[in-house]
């Protein structure tokens, strides 16, 4: 059964009726804790909090949010914290790594590096995942987070690992839209002719992706676009279901866009390394929260 | 005169009627105006009373779209030129002598119209390079933000950037903005080695900009949501001016800016204006999938940049 919304994908989680062992790192995020609760209250997860117990304690208890008989692993330094639960993944112990109170780019750049046990870099992806109320499907965007200027390889396997994230929803053949400014290829626009490259690798991978680009966003989503600008023949336009973003910026503030100003569902993940994380934005809901939990467990079955 | 803050799409184009109805009413000239589109939005433009438009081009097509598409062209003058150059050409002259206050891009491609534009007989050069900013209204935010530049410079280098933000805030001045708050773009709010562009922007943008201009308020770096929202983790950064309340958000290449800006038409139901800037009399743009409030609003800044600069005699005597 391909899953259509949000809560199709808890409601497969919970038939599955498997709790992944999910290790919080500084858990004294309020909006983060609920979320890791509903999931805990759900059956999806087993959490083990690594941070500072106290302050845990004490934010929990003002919050009225119960996390008696929970694990906790004590630990002051938020960043030695990380590398336990690092080093947990690594031993096989827990599934799922989710940021608590610790700033995202910094959680980020301790975690993934090149030349360590937990990743190799070039593999390591944030996917966004979106359901807006203009398109009424599930858009997958990357990456907004990880790769300040990811090169063809990397954005090679940015297409990928997020058609296999896309495979697991039940989308068997995504339809892939490269994104830049315009849909022609310019030789003084280095992101055209890259598009162009991209496209061609995947000219015989029809069994696994549908790849077009250089695509302008309206040409990639929006139908009457399509239809207004006379666009050439192309089984991606209009209907993508993958937006690989030129670079971190671009991804980075259309994810921004869409949960500062849109009414679209969210969520997002890190995959690609040990096991997924879940690094929230501060500007996530605590329901964006969870639902980037729910993603986490779906990732935590690809394979790299 | 309204010296407020403009802070809507609405208020660009009531601010473009009041200049109308003060005796300084712009002249629009359009290149190459067989275009349905274009033409709807002259027409609607000047239905409201705050452009009389200038159509250069084929006559007989422009008659016939008109017809075809219910377009009143009625009292509107035409120059008949089929030739797409003879017709960039002869708008170019129409700015060049004064004859008209803005340029707006009609059927052809933007490249010709700007090579014409930037031609050395017309003397409509600026003191900065070419770029395009994109004032937009988004709906849950308290004030316009123009996004640049989406639409000319690919990859801009600092000294690109400087010339972006000159335009840019040339821009808000005609927006009545002040002070104009500047945020200058980064996927992080903190500075990593490798990122050089954004050690280029503190060390040498950030100081000559806040050097050069009195009434700006410029900060680097700052991701989106951090320029439009005090949610995020504000402790990051000393000063907290910017943060949440930026007026222009600069963004690092072509691609950032002009997908932020069509995520925020697309999902957010933003009203777009797009303009290039740079020259000594602005450039409307409006394409196909662009709605005719879009459209509407991209005359009316045009409008108020023309009357802006004319006002504060920028360009001395053209």
């Amino acid at each position: 059964m391909p899953m259509k919304t949000f809560s199709d994908i808890e409601q497969h989680l919970i038939e599955k009726n498997k709790k992944y062992k999910t290790a919080i790192v500084a858990p004294s995020d309020m909006k983060t804790l609920r979320a890791v609760m509903t999931a805990f209250h759900k059956n999806l997860i087993e959490p083990i909090f690594v941070g500072d117990e106290q302050l845990l304690i004490k934010n929990a208890e003002e919050k009225q949010i119960d996390i008696s008989n929970i694990e906790v692993i004590d630990f002051q330094e938020p960043y030695k914290a990380l590398e336990t639960a690092g080093k947990l993944a690594c031993e096989g112990e827990i599934d799922i790594i989710i940021k608590g109170r610790y700033h995202p780019a910094e959680f980020v750049k301790r975690l993934f590096h090149e030349n360590c046990e937990f990743c190799n870099l070039q593999n390591v992806q944030h996917i966004s995942v979106c359901m807006a109320n203009e398109y009424k499907k599930f858009l997958l965007l990357t990456d907004g987070f990880i790769h300040c200027q990811p090169d063809i390889t990397v954005k090679s396997n940015l297409i990928n690992g997020t058609v296999k994230l896309a495979n697991q929803f039940g989308i068997s053949l995504p339809k892939v839209a490269l994104l830049a400014a315009v849909e022609v290829i310019y030789k003084q626009m280095p992101v055209t002719v890259e598009a162009d490259i991209l496209k061609n690798m995947y000219k015989d991978r029809t069994d696994f992706c549908l790849v077009d680009g250089p695509l302008s966003l309206d040409i990639a989503i929006n139908n009457q676009a399509v239809k207004a600008k006379q666009f050439r023949a192309s089984s991606v336009a209009g209907d993508a279901d993958i937006l690989v973003a030129p670079n971190i910026e671009t991804a980075n503030g259309m994810y921004k866009v869409l949960s500062l100003f849109s009414d679209s569902e969210l969520g997002g993940v890190i995959t690609g390394a040990k096991v997924p994380v879940v690094v929230p934005s501060p500007i996530d809901s605590e329901q964006t929260r969870y639902n980037s939990i729910l993603l986490s467990l779906i990732a935590y079955h690809l394979s790299y | 005169m309204n010296k407020e803050p403009l802070q809507s799409s609405s208020q660009l184009i009531e601010q473009a009627i009041a200049i109308a109805q003060a005796g300084r009413k712009k002249k629009i000239v359009v290149a190459a105006a067989q275009d349905a589109d274009v033409l709807d939005a002259v027409s609607q433009a000047k239905a409201d009373n705050y452009v009389d438009p200038i159509l250069v081009g084929d006559k007989t097509k422009i008659i016939m779209l008109a017809q075809e598409n219910n377009i009143d062209i009625t009292d509107i003058e035409i120059v008949d030129k089929t030739d797409v150059s003879e017709a960039a050409h002869t708008a170019i002259r129409l700015a060049a002598d004064g004859d008209a206050d803005a340029v707006m891009k009609g059927f052809l491609p933007t490249s010709a119209l700007l090579k014409t534009l930037l031609d050395n007989k017309y003397n409509l050069k600026g003191q900065f390079i070419l770029s395009h900013c994109a004032v937009l209204d988004i709906p849950g935010y308290h004030k316009l933000l123009n996004l640049t530049d989406g639409g000319m410079v690919v990859q801009p280098d600092v000294e690109q950037k400087k010339d972006i933000i000159e335009n840019a805030i040339l821009v808000s001045k005609a927006l009545s903005l002040s002070p104009i708050k500047i945020a200058v773009s980064a996927p992080y709010n903190i500075v990593y080695d490798n990122q050089q562009h954004v050690r280029d922007d503190i060390e040498k943008l950030l100081p000559y900009i806040s050097e050069k201009q009195n009434d700006v308020v410029i900060q680097a770096p700052i991701p989106f949501d951090s320029a439009v929202s005090k949610k995020t983790e504000t402790k990051t950064y000393n000063k907290q001016e910017v943060i949440g309340d930026a007026d222009i958000f600069v963004s690092n290449s072509i691609e950032e800016c002009n997908i932020i800006a069509k995520t925020l038409i697309h999902f957010a139901q933003a009203v777009f204006a797009g303009v290039i800037v740079g020259a000594k009399v602005p450039v409307s743009l409006v394409s196909r999938s662009d709605t005719v409030q879009n459209k509407k609003t991209s005359i009316a800044l045009a409008v108020l940049i023309a009357d802006y600069y004319q006002q504060q005699n920028i360009w001395g005597d053209r």
